[in-house]
């Protein structure tokens, strides 16, 4: 348990009671189960008796603030959906919409592959980290972290993040190409001649297929 | 003996003049020495002293808290956000509104866009100007940004982050370092002309002050007044206590000429500026202009007015009588009587003066965002921290740590918990103990917390039970054993048909365990989404027993259960007691297409002069193949569309596809949701602190919180990420066969490869292999197990 001389708090009220508490709490819900095991029901919602009624519009509040209004309650058991209906609803991959984030953090990329050459690891983390942090799913930024991570010698890691890169990436896209060779390039390093191979060719086979 | 007597006389005199010029001759003697020793001494304590003031001012340090950072706004065309929501971030930031933008630090609101003057911000790597924007919205989203000054379109626009705590002692002094270079010269020319006349042309004592001062105690009969120069009250403030007697007096004035006489007069300045004590904000003690300027005026001190200038000025005298705060008219009479003082030593023009006495006192309203309560994220950044920052650097060395957190939706997280409880308690009998609750919010991409409630009510600190209540998840489990059945791609796909029936399970020990479906029917052979989707437990244990639970318990390992699982069969219901926070932790890795990122509460740290130090980038583990995440993210958004979370489609029909899963437990001890959008992986738990019984379950519970809080943050559809061996087809409703085309009786899925079903080229009925359930098949070790006859 921590220190209790130092404390943790909110500028202007310091927020802090015993960790004693806590801790009798946290026992109690600890205690909460244990062998035997105890039957424990999963949920079925289908039972449920809705007893609260819609409420819809939320009032637009005149002074700002981020209190939501009140919390809209849904009723339950009003529409029964049918299988075959949800299956028009789900999902096949559609479109992939462009990406707003993607554009407004190109700039911040521009400059990742010249620092990485010039082992400016620093910057170019900075850079890499904040294209991320706008825009979670852009290929191309998770891209660039794994070459940062491969320059400077993270190859597990950089093998990760270059699928994990090319898991939001669409089929048979640049980047998709430069993940594959990349993931090549570490397994051959790594002496998975074999793993190398295969990516090389799925690098190779992409390419080919959009020239 | 006349004579004699006469002699003696004339020898008793001389004797005695002798002995009066001998006795002035020793005192003078003595007094010399005296004198002499006494300068003596007071020379080696001279020396002794400036001795003490050279090596400690040289490497004196200050005390400054860790300071705690949300993370900024970015805006950029294409944003989705509004103009009320920007509203909102600019309010809690202490933006002020005004019709005409002019400063850092306004706003206003002209048709369907917003016009703000940002504050500029130095981050540890880079520095954002301040800028004066214009924000254009179209529809939901921002249209354009415009930089008003240069008439240009800017790419991307950041507000500067949100300071939203700290991390200090007890009691600790605060303060924000400003140096000599950065003060506008009329604010250090008020100080000067108030507290120092002389200030720069004194040795550090001020002989016509001392004197005059001296003439006004011995009139008063008591010390009253100081004559104290800066220097003189740098040293009282840095070196001595607060006594008032002519030794410490003695001992100020001989370090304060040997600190003038080691230092130059802008190094005594600036320690002055930072040291100087303005005031008490509960157990911060509020110390230097740079504080002051932000905890009185929400501002930077280069930005004051003359007139928040002179009230500063003029607090140092008295920081507790003339506290604006507090005694707003007295402090309003001290600021007039400075300018007028400014006035008189030509600091200030008479216009300025007379502008100046007629402005309004406009106080910074700290209150805004740190209301709401950030205390249980702060506990997390924390334990963060302590694995690289020992506690005492983490108390006095003034870092700087800029988090993940989104104080937007900290705020609606908040507000959405303690409201959604209030509105589940409607109509129902009060109990001693209520409801409570813990919510986690992150990006499942970057693993990044967003938001973190550890209570309902945000005045209310303690217990945080985001990061401690360790509770049973129930139902939360389900998604662990179908992802391990799904990963036997050629023996499950999502229509693969289980059975929903009754069991009966024997311990060596004569114990016996039948679970039960929620409404205690059972439904019999039904596809493996359908069961997920309905969260049936019969169908759930059967399966979970076919794939072993041994296999099932190394691969929730795999997927980041740290805690020790024992081998029960109670475990495929989640009879397993893990936090929220840690449940927001594995449902990530699926969230994320199969790559867990361990969640994160920092994004950097920096030192005392905002110098990076510690970088916290996103780690990435692949924990699942994506086509399997894919089919299990397709499977929860199962449970969203048609069953158990169904009741959130009606707000969220415009989000859709939503992943998650209701969890409860006996006699609802705990509701649970976890669930997941593309940006968004929010986890809710609603129960009590005794473990009572609250007669909810995951949808009726915390179900409603999260769709309230999804809905309000603004949770994107689900995106189905691009993986290699998933395709999607028409597969019989048996799930034992895939055609090339649709065919009466079939279903487009979803389904991981290799397959290994027949592939049918053409519709024809009499070819489909008839449906018999695939499951159960294996019998577990330690169990012996019973099926019963009739369901």
């Amino acid at each position: 348990m921590g220190k209790i001389s130092s404390v943790v708090s909110l500028i202007g009220m310091t927020n802090f009671r015993g960790l004693a508490l806590s801790t009798v709490l946290l026992g109690l819900g600890a205690c909460a189960t244990g062998p035997p095991a105890p039957i424990i029901d999963g949920t079925k919602s289908v039972d449920v008796a809705p007893s609260i009624p819609i409420s819809t519009a939320v009032p637009t509040p005149a002074v700002p603030s981020a209190d939501p209004g009140p919390i809209v309650t849904a009723i339950e058991n009003d529409v029964q959906f049918r299988a075959e209906h949800l299956v028009e609803k789900l999902d096949e991959p559609r479109e992939r919409v462009a990406d707003p984030s993607v554009d407004a953090t190109k700039t911040m990329l521009a400059s990742v592959d010249a620092d990485i050459a010039a082992e400016n690891f620093g910057a170019a983390a900075g850079s890499i980290e904040r294209a991320i942090q706008i825009s979670p799913s852009d290929s191309w930024a998770w891209h660039k972290l794994a070459k940062l991570r491969f320059a400077q010698g993270q190859h597990a890691e950089a093998k990760a993040i270059a699928r994990r890169s090319n898991s939001l990436s669409d089929a048979g896209g640049d980047v998709q190409i430069a993940n594959l060779r990349l993931i090549a390039r570490i397994e051959r390093l790594s002496g998975n001649a074999t793993a190398a191979k295969q990516a090389q060719a799925q690098a190779d086979k992409i390419a080919a297929e959009k020239n | 003996m006349g004579l004699f007597y006469s002699r003696g006389t004339q020898l008793t005199s001389r004797r005695r003049t002798d002995r009066a010029r001998g006795a002035w001759r020793i005192l003078g003697f003595y007094l010399r020495h005296l004198v002499l020793w006494l300068l003596l001494a007071i020379a080696a304590y001279g020396i002794w002293l400036d001795r003490v003031v050279g090596d400690s001012f040289a490497s004196r340090s200050w005390s400054l808290p860790t300071r705690v950072y949300a993370s900024p706004f970015e805006l950029y065309a294409g944003l989705r956000t509004t103009q009320e929501e920007l509203q909102v971030r600019l309010t809690q930031l202490g933006y002020t509104r005004v019709s005409n933008v002019s400063k850092p630090g306004q706003y206003s609101l002209p048709n369907n866009s917003v016009e703000v003057f940002t504050r500029g911000y130095h981050y540890p790597d880079s520095r954002d100007r301040a800028r004066r924007l214009k924000i254009n919205f179209a529809g939901p989203s921002v249209a354009t940004i415009t930089d008003v000054s240069t008439g240009s379109a800017a790419r991307i626009a950041r507000l500067e982050p949100l300071e939203i705590g700290g991390v200090h002692k007890t009691s600790f002094e605060d303060r924000l370092l400003v140096t000599v270079a950065s003060t506008p010269q009329l604010f250090i020319e008020a100080l000067v002309a108030v507290e120092d006349r002389r200030f720069y042309s004194h040795v550090g004592i001020d002989p016509i002050g001392i004197a005059r001062a001296l003439a006004n105690n011995i009139f008063a009969g008591s010390i009253k007044q100081g004559g104290s120069t800066i220097t003189q009250q740098l040293i009282k403030n840095l070196y001595l206590s607060s006594q008032r007697s002519y030794l410490r007096k003695l001992r100020e004035a001989l370090m304060a000429i040997s600190l003038e006489r080691r230092h130059s007069k802008e190094e005594i300045l600036e320690a002055y500026m930072n040291e100087i004590f303005l005031g008490q904000d509960g157990n911060r003690a509020i110390h230097g202009f740079g504080l002051g300027a932000r905890f009185l005026f929400g501002k930077d001190l280069a930005d004051l007015s003359i007139a928040e200038s002179s009230m500063l000025v003029g607090m140092v005298r008295a920081p507790s009588a003339y506290n604006p705060k507090r005694h707003l008219e007295t402090a309003k009479r001290r600021r007039n009587s400075v300018l007028q003082l400014l006035l008189q030593q030509r600091v200030i023009s008479a216009e300025e003066f007379d502008d100046a006495v007629k402005e309004t006192v406009l106080l910074a309203d700290n209150r805004g965002f740190r209301e709401q309560n950030v205390t249980s994220f702060i506990e997390l950044v924390r334990d963060q921290l302590v694995r690289d920052y020992p506690d005492a650097m983490l108390e006095t060395a003034g870092l700087n740590i800029y988090t993940t957190l989104d104080p937007y939706v900290q705020s609606i997280a908040q507000t959405i918990a303690s409201k959604g409880l209030r509105e589940i308690e409607k109509g129902k009998s009060p109990t001693s103990e209520p409801l409570q609750t813990a919510v986690v919010i992150a990006d499942p991409r970057t693993a990044e917390i967003k938001g973190l409630v550890g209570s309902r009510n945000h005045s209310s600190s303690g217990f945080n039970r985001a990061l401690n209540a360790r509770r049973p998840i129930g139902s939360l489990l389900k998604p662990f054993i179908y992802l391990t059945a799904l990963e036997q791609t050629t023996r499950f796909n999502v229509l693969s048909r289980i059975d929903d029936a009754p069991i009966t399970l024997v311990a060596k020990t004569g114990t016996t365990w039948s679970p039960r479906n929620y409404d205690g029917k059972s439904r019999g052979p039904m596809a493996l989404r359908d069961a997920i989707a309905q969260s049936n437990n019969l169908a759930t244990v059967n399966l979970g027993l076919a794939i072993g639970l041994k296999k099932i318990i190394e691969r929730m390992k795999s997927l980041g259960f740290s805690q020790n699982i024992i081998e029960l069969p109670s475990l495929l219901l989640g009879a397993v007691d893990i936090t929220p926070l840690e449940v927001t932790s594995l449902y990530q890795g699926i969230a994320n297409d199969g790559f867990h990122v361990p969640l994160r509460a920092i994004r950097t740290v920096s030192d005392d002069q905002n110098r990076m130090l510690t970088r916290y980038p996103p780690s990435v583990t692949q924990v699942a193949e994506p086509a399997i995440a894919h089919l299990t993210q397709y499977l929860l958004s199962g449970v969203v569309e048609r069953g158990t979370a169904r009741s959130a489609t009606v707000q969220l029909a415009g989000s859709l596809p939503l992943a998650g899963k209701t969890g409860t437990t006996n006699d609802g001890r705990d509701s649970w949701f976890a669930g997941f959008g593309e940006n968004y992986l929010t986890v809710v738990w609603v129960g009590r602190d005794d473990n009572g019984e609250t007669g909810l379950t995951g949808s009726s519970g915390a179900l409603k919180l999260w769709t309230g809080i999804m809905k309000r943050i603004g949770v994107r559809p689900l995106k189905f990420g691009n993986s290699d061996n998933l395709e999607w087809a028409w597969v019989s409703e048996a799930g034992d066969a895939v055609f090339l085309a649709e065919c009466p009786g079939t279903i487009r899925v979803p389904i991981a490869l290799p397959h290994g079903l027949p592939v049918m080229e053409n519709c024809v009925e009499s070819e489909l292999p008839i449906a018999e359930p695939n499951v159960p098949v294996t019998e577990p070790k330690l169990w012996e197990k019973f099926r019963q006859l009739f369901h």
